[in-house]
C-alpha cells in the first residue's frame, strides 16, 4: 500500500518533469538555497537535468548538474534494496551502499562538487 | 572425588564434603580447602581436581548484555531518504540527513544501541524538514512563477 503510494508519487513527479521544462516554466519548485544566498548547491540544476535525461538528451542533462551521474546511479541501487528486496537477494548490494565507507565518499564527493561549481 | 574440609567466612574449618559438594555450601575459588594429601590450606581454584568446579563460575556465564538495554531489531537508518532528500535539494539539511544516517549502522554495530536509536530519529527529523522546505519551495516556486507571468 505504502509502497505503491511512494511510486506513484515519483512515477507523477516524473511526468511532470517530462512534460515541463523547468528552463522556460517558473511554476516549478525553486532551490532555497540558490534563492537565498545566489550560489548553487550541489543539486541544482536537477530538474531542468532530469527533464533533459527524460527527453534522452544526455549531453544537455550533464551540462545542468554532471553530479547526477554519481547521484542517480547511487540512489537506484538504495531504492532497489528498500523497496525490491523480496528474500534477501540483494543483500550484498545493500550492505555495500550502507557501507559507511562509502557513504563517507559521497559525502566528500558531494561537498567537493558543491565547493567547486561554486568557484568556477 | 576426595572429601575436603573447607573453612568459613570465620575462617573455622568445616567438612568434610565430597569435593563436587563443596559449590554448595558456599565455597568460591578463594576459598581454602584441604583434604588427606595435601600439604596445607590451598585456594580451591588452585587444587586440579576441583578447578573445573569454579570454572563455570564465572567462565560459563554470559558477560552483561552492554549498557543501553537490549538488542532489539536495528532502527532504520533512511539512507535512501536522505540522499533523496540532498538529490532534491533541500542544503545543507540532507548532508545533515546522510551523516546521521551513517551513523546509525556505525554505532549499532558497536553495541551502542541507544545512540543508534537517537541518531536514526535525528535523521528521521532532517528529512522531514527537508521535506518541508521541498514544499516550501515548491510553492514559493509556483508564486514566484504566476506574478511573473502576471507581469
Amino acid at each position: 500500500m505504502r509502497k505503491a503510494a511512494v511510486i506513484t508519487a515519483i512515477l507523477l513527479a516524473f511526468g511532470v518533469l517530462y512534460a515541463v521544462d523547468p528552463e522556460r516554466e517558473p511554476f516549478m519548485p525553486r532551490c532555497l538555497f540558490h534563492w537565498l544566498t545566489g550560489l548553487d548547491c550541489p543539486a541544482c540544476g536537477s530538474q531542468r537535468a532530469l527533464h533533459q535525461l527524460f527527453h534522452l538528451h544526455v549531453r544537455e542533462a550533464l551540462a545542468y548538474n554532471p553530479f547526477l551521474v554519481v547521484s542517480l546511479p547511487y540512489l537506484g541501487a538504495l531504492a532497489l534494496c528498500r523497496w525490491f528486496n523480496d528474500g534477501g537477494r540483494l543483500d550484498r548490494l545493500k550492505s555495500m551502499c550502507h557501507h559507511p565507507a562509502v557513504i563517507r565518499l559521497y559525502l566528500v564527493l558531494l561537498i567537493a562538487w558543491w565547493v567547486a561549481r561554486n568557484l568556477v | 572425588m576426595k572429601e575436603y574440609y573447607y573453612l568459613n567466612d570465620r575462617k573455622e574449618q568445616e567438612g568434610p564434603v565430597a569435593g563436587e559438594d563443596l559449590p554448595r555450601y558456599g565455597v568460591g575459588r578463594s576459598t581454602l580447602v584441604w583434604a588427606e594429601g595435601m600439604a596445607q590450606w590451598t585456594p580451591a581454584g588452585n587444587v586440579p581436581e576441583l578447578a573445573p568446579l569454579f570454572q563455570s563460575q564465572n567462565g560459563g556465564t554470559p558477560p552483561p548484555p552492554p549498557a543501553g538495554g537490549s538488542a532489539e531489531e536495528k532502527p532504520d537508518n533512511l539512507l535512501v531518504w536522505s540522499i533523496l532528500a540532498t538529490v532534491l535539494c533541500c542544503l545543507p539539511l540532507g548532508i545533515v540527513a546522510i551523516v546521521y544516517s551513517a551513523k546509525v549502522d556505525t554505532l549499532w554495530t558497536q553495541g551502542r544501541y541507544e545512540e543508534s536509536r537517537e541518531a536514526a530519529s535525528k535523521a528521521k527529523t532532517f528529512c522531514l524538514i527537508s521535506l518541508g522546505l521541498g514544499i516550501v519551495s515548491a510553492i514559493l516556486g509556483f508564486i514566484f512563477g504566476f506574478f511573473s507571468a502576471l507581469m
